[in-house]
C-alpha cells in the first residue's frame, strides 16, 4: 500500500485501498430541500413533488435495491450511509460527486439556472462543509449550458471551494458542446483549474435532441445509446478546437462508456487528413489531444466474453493514462470494484482506480 | 488494366482471377434531365415547373477531398460516378471485379412530398436498370426506395424483387425514427420476400440532426458521425425485434465503419442481461443477433497508427462472416488499391471479405 | 449434508422469505405459492446480496401475432431479481433467465417436517422451545 493510505488509515482508522470513485450520485433528501435554497419566482414553480426526467425511465429499478437508507430515505440522500456503504466497504478514498439535477432539459435558460444554483448550495451544505470531516468527498458544480455566461458566473461563484473539484453539465444537449457559444464555460474552468464534466441522461428530453435517429422506444434503446452523446461532444471538442483555445482545460466523460475510444479516434484521425483544410486549428492528429486534455469514467465498464479482449481494449485506448475507475453508485448498472474488472497488472489498476483521476483532480 | 494494382497477397492474386465483390459502387445521377424518360408525365411537369434542376445530396459536397478519388471528376461537370466507361475503368477492371453492387445516392429521401419521392425512386431505379444494368454484365443494384411511406417502399419492392438486377433494398442511415420501429416493417417484409437484404448507406433525411447531440459546424464531424447513427439504427432493429419477425432478413450496413462494433455489442449485451424483461421477444444475447443478421462493408477502414488494432478489432468481432469488401468508388479512402484492405488479414479471411460473405447475402 | 431447522412453517408465509445464516453463509429461504426454496444470497455476477432483490414473474415471449410479438407475464412470485443489475433468477433451481447454463446462485434442498425440534440430529441455532409443529429445514 502506498504510503498517503496509510497516514490516512492511522488517522481514520478505517483501511483504504488507493481508490477514486469518479462517479457518485448524491440525492436531495426531498426537493423541498433543494427548493428551500431557490428564490421566486422560480421557488414555486420547481415542482417539489416530482424530480421526474419525464420518458425513459428505467424498467427495473434505477437504484440498487439495498441503497435505501436504514431511515427508508432515498437512495444517496444520507452521506453517513454512502460513506458506510461505498466508501468504508471497499476502502474507497474519494468519491467525486454528481448530483443529477438535469437542468439541461428547461426551455427557460433561467429556471434552469436557478435549479442548479440550489443544487450547488445544497450539495455544498449537506456533502462538502458538513457530514465531510474526513474530506473524501468532493464536488462537482452544477451549470446549465442554456446560458453559458450565467454558467461562468456561476463557476465563479463556487471557485477556490476546497472541495469543489469540477464543474458538469448533461450530455444531452441541443448542440454540440465544443462550439463557440460554449466557450465562456470553458474559460472560466480553466481559468480556475477545474475539469469540465459530461454525464448523460437527458438525452432526448425535454429541449434536447435525442442521441438517436428520433425517438427510440424503450429505455434499453436510450441506454444503450448513451455512449453517442459522448463521442458526438468529443468530436466537436476536438474539432472546434477547444483544446488549442484552452491548452490547460480537461474534460471527463462520465458514465458514457469507454470502450468506443480507439475506434472513435482511429476514424477521426483517418478523416481529419483528406479534410483537416475545414478545421486548420486542429493542430496535429485528433488523437494526439487525448492524453493531455481527456479522461473517461470508467462505469459502467464494456464487458466482453472474454476478458482479454477488454485488456487489448485498454492496451489501445492508453487506458493507463486516461481511464478512471468508478461505480455510479446508488444507480442500478453500479460496478463493484471488486468484481467489474478482469484481472490486471498491479501498475495498471493503480493507474486507472487511483492514480488517473488523483493527478486530474490535484487530490492526495 | 492488370498491372494498374499491386497485388497484396497470394489470396488477392487468386481473388482477384475469380473475381472480387465490390458491396458499394456509387453511380450517380448525371443531371435531372437524365431520369424525365422514366418519370410520370405528371411528375415530369412538376420538376419542370418548379425549376429543380437536381437532386444531387450534399453527402459529399463537391470539391470535399473525400468526395471524388483523383480522375474520378468528369469533363462535362457530372457528378463523378455518372459515366459507365469511366466507371468501368476505374473501379471494375482494376479489381477484377465480378460483381459491383451499386448504390445510387440520389436525394428522394430527402424530399417531404410522399408521393413525389416515391416516383423519383421509380425513375431512378428504371434508369438504373436501362443505362447501367442493362449494358454492363458485371453490375448489379439497390432498389432506391423513398422510406417516407413504407407502404409505397414495398410496393417498389414488389415491382422490381423478381429482377435479377436487383439485389438490395436501400436505405439512408439518417431516418425520421429508428428503423426498428413497426412504421417501417412492411419494408423489411418484402425485402424478406425476395431474399433481398437491406443496405443502410451513410446519409439520409434532411432536418434531423446529423450529430447526436445536434448540428455538427463541420463536414468532418458530420462524416465521421456517421458511425454514431449506425450504432442506433442496429440497436433499434435488434431491440424491436425485426429479426425475430423477419428471421432471413440480412442488413449490411455500408460506408458505416466496423470498428465500433465490438465495443457495441459488450455494452448492448450487458444491458441487455439486466433490461430483456423490456423486449423479451430478443431472446438471446444482441450480439448472437446482431452476428447472424448484420454485414458491414469495410470502407473507410477506421485505421489506427498500429495495423495490429485493426486485426485485434476484427479479432473482437468474433466472426468472420460479417465483414464485405467495398471500395465506396468514386468516393476518396484510400491512395493505392491495395489499401483497401486491413493490411495482414489471416488469408481466409481476407477470401471471405473478398467475396465469399457477400456470397452468402447477395442473391447472385 | 446436515440438515437446518430455520424457521417453522407459519413465520414464511407465501410470498415472504426470511435470512438465515448457515456455517457463516448467508442463504435466504423463500415461500413461493406455499412451497419453500433456498438460495445462497450471493450473486453470481457482482456479488451483490441476491436475496434483497424483488421477487415478481417474468414477462416472456410466446411467437409472433399479427400485430407485432405476443407476450405474457408468467411465473408469478416465482423470480426473484438481483437487487443490483436486475438479472432475474428463478427461485425454484437458481438458474439466471438470460444464461441459465452458466450463470446460476447455489440452491439448497428444503424440506417441511413435523418435529419435536430436539428429537432432530439438526443444527438448532436459535429455537429452543420443544413444541410439536411444521419446521422448515434447509440442507446444506
Ligand atoms: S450483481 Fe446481481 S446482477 Fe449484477
Amino acid at each position: 500500500m502506498a504510503k498517503i493510505e496509510e497516514q490516512k488509515a492511522m488517522e481514520t482508522g478505517k483501511k483504504l485501498n488507493g481508490i477514486i470513485d469518479c462517479d457518485v450520485h448524491p440525492h436531495p433528501k426531498s426537493y423541498q430541500v433543494i427548493q428551500s435554497y431557490m428564490s421566486e419566482p422560480w421557488k414555486s414553480r420547481f415542482n417539489a413533488q416530482t424530480g421526474l426526467r419525464g420518458m425513459y425511465d428505467n424498467p427495473i429499478h434505477v437504484n440498487r435495491l439495498d441503497s435505501v437508507t436504514p431511515d427508508g430515505g432515498y437512495p444517496c440522500s444520507d452521506p453517513e450511509f454512502t460513506r458506510k456503504q461505498l466508501l468504508d466497504e471497499y476502502g474507497i478514498n474519494y468519491a467525486i460527486l454528481l448530483p443529477r439535477a438535469f437542468v439541461s432539459r428547461y426551455s427557460n435558460p433561467d429556471f434552469a439556472a436557478a435549479i442548479a444554483a440550489a443544487f450547488n448550495d445544497w450539495l455544498a451544505a449537506d456533502w462538502l462543509d458538513n457530514n465531510n470531516d474526513d474530506g473524501r468527498y468532493k464536488g462537482s458544480i452544477t451549470v446549465a449550458p442554456q446560458n453559458p455566461q450565467a454558467a461562468a458566473r456561476e463557476i465563479e461563484r463556487w471557485a477556490g471551494h476546497p472541495h469543489f473539484v469540477q464543474v458538469m453539465m448533461d450530455s444531452g444537449s441541443t448542440a454540440p458542446y465544443g462550439q463557440q457559444q460554449f466557450h465562456p464555460i470553458y474559460e472560466a474552468c480553466e481559468k480556475h483549474g477545474l475539469p469540465i464534466a459530461f454525464h448523460p441522461g437527458t438525452e432526448g428530453v425535454g429541449i434536447n435532441q435525442s442521441h438517436v435517429a428520433g425517438y427510440p422506444t424503450t429505455y434499453m434503446e436510450w441506454h444503450t445509446c448513451l455512449p453517442l452523446s459522448a463521442q458526438a461532444h468529443l468530436v466537436s471538442f476536438i474539432t472546434e478546437g477547444v483544446f488549442e483555445k484552452f491548452p490547460r482545460l480537461k474534460l471527463v466523460m462520465v458514465e458514457g462508456g469507454s470502450a468506443w475510444l480507439p475506434s472513435l479516434l482511429w476514424r477521426l484521425d483517418s478523416e481529419w487528413k483528406p479534410l483537416r483544410e475545414e478545421v486548420p486549428w486542429v493542430k496535429k492528429r485528433p488523437s494526439e489531444y487525448i492524453k493531455e486534455h481527456v479522461r473517461l469514467t470508467s462505469q459502467p465498464i464494456e464487458s466482453p466474453d472474454d476478458p482479454k479482449h477488454l485488456l487489448m481494449n485498454f492496451e489501445m485506448m492508453d487506458a493507463k493514462n486516461i481511464l478512471m475507475f468508478s461505480t455510479d453508485y446508488p444507480h442500478w448498472d453500479f460496478d463493484s470494484p471488486t468484481r467489474s474488472f478482469p484481472k490486471m497488472p498491479e501498475d495498471l489498476k493503480r493507474r486507472i482506480f487511483f492514480e488517473n483521476a488523483k493527478e486530474l483532480y490535484n487530490l492526495e | 488494366m492488370d498491372d494498374a494494382i499491386t497485388l497484396k497477397s497470394e489470396n488477392f492474386r487468386n481473388e482477384a482471377r475469380t473475381g472480387v465483390i465490390d458491396c458499394d459502387v456509387h453511380n450517380a445521377v448525371p443531371s435531372i434531365q437524365a431520369l424525365f424518360p422514366y418519370l410520370e408525365d405528371r411528375w415530369r411537369d412538376y420538376v419542370v415547373e418548379h425549376g429543380i434542376k437536381s437532386l444531387e445530396p450534399n453527402y459529399y459536397p463537391r470539391g470535399t477531398p473525400l468526395s471524388a478519388r483523383p480522375g474520378s471528376e468528369l469533363p462535362n461537370g457530372h457528378p463523378p460516378g455518372s459515366n459507365l466507361d469511366v466507371l468501368r475503368q476505374q473501379a471494375l477492371d482494376p479489381w477484377n471485379v465480378q460483381y459491383a453492387i451499386l448504390n445510387c445516392l440520389y436525394g428522394v429521401q430527402m424530399i417531404h412530398n410522399e408521393d413525389w419521392a416515391a416516383a423519383m425512386a421509380r425513375a431512378v431505379n428504371d434508369w438504373q436498370n436501362a443505362e447501367w444494368l442493362e449494358k454492363e454484365p458485371r453490375l448489379r443494384a439497390s432498389i432506391v426506395v423513398a422510406s417516407q411511406n413504407p407502404e409505397q417502399a414495398a410496393e417498389e419492392i414488389h415491382r422490381l424483387g423478381e429482377h435479377p438486377g436487383f439485389v438490395q433494398v436501400l436505405l439512408m442511415v439518417h431516418s425520421e425514427m429508428p428503423y426498428g420501429k413497426k412504421h417501417y416493417w412492411p419494408i423489411y417484409e418484402a425485402a424478406q420476400q425476395y431474399g433481398l437484404p437491406i443496405g443502410i448507406h451513410a446519409g439520409g433525411v434532411t432536418g434531423y440532426p446529423t450529430m447526436p447531440v445536434g448540428w455538427p459546424s463541420y463536414y468532418l464531424e458530420d462524416y465521421v458521425s456517421q458511425s454514431q447513427a449506425f450504432q442506433s439504427q442496429i440497436v433499434s432493429l435488434v431491440s424491436e425485434g425485426v429479426f425475430k419477425k423477419f428471421p432471413q432478413l440480412r442488413v449490411v450496413l455500408i460506408e458505416s465503419g466496423f470498428t465500433w462494433l465490438p465495443s457495441l455489442m459488450w455494452r448492448f449485451d450487458k444491458n441487455w442481461k439486466g433490461l430483456r424483461r423490456e423486449v423479451p421477444w430478443v431472446n438471446r444475447l444482441p450480439s448472437e443477433i446482431i452476428k447472424e443478421h448484420i454485414r458491414l462493408t469495410i470502407q473507410p477502414l477506421d485505421e489506427s497508427p498500429k495495423p495490429e488494432h485493426l486485426l485485434e478489432t476484427i479479432e473482437q468481432i468474433r466472426s468472420e462472416d460479417m465483414l464485405l469488401f467495398s471500395t465506396d468508388y468514386p468516393h476518396w479512402h484510400f491512395d493505392k488499391n491495395e489499401e483497401a484492405l486491413p493490411a495482414k488479414l489471416p488469408p481466409r479471411l481476407e477470401k471471405k471479405i473478398l467475396s465469399e460473405n457477400a456470397r452468402s447475402v447477395y442473391r447472385f | 449434508m446436515k440438515k437446518h431447522i430455520v424457521a417453522t412453517v407459519e413465520e414464511i408465509p407465501a410470498g415472504e422469505k426470511k435470512f438465515i445464516s448457515v456455517n457463516g453463509k448467508s442463504i435466504c429461504v423463500f415461500n413461493v405459492n406455499g412451497e419453500f426454496y433456498a438460495l445462497r444470497n450471493s450473486c453470481p455476477h457482482q456479488g451483490a446480496e441476491l436475496c434483497k432483490g424483488s421477487v415478481g414473474g417474468m414477462t416472456v415471449y410466446n411467437g409472433s401475432s399479427s400485430e407485432g410479438f405476443d407476450v405474457s407475464f408468467v411465473k408469478k412470485g416465482e423470480v426473484l431479481r438481483c437487487p443490483w443489475h436486475g438479472w432475474e433468477f428463478d427461485i425454484k433451481t437458481g438458474k439466471s433467465i438470460v444464461d441459465p447454463k452458466r450463470c446460476l446462485v447455489k440452491s439448497y434442498d428444503v424440506t417441511v417436517e413435523e418435529s419435536d425440534v430436539e428429537m432432530i440430529n439438526a443444527q438448532v441455532e436459535t429455537y429452543l422451545v420443544t413444541i410439536k409443529s411444521n419446521y422448515v429445514l434447509v440442507h446444506v
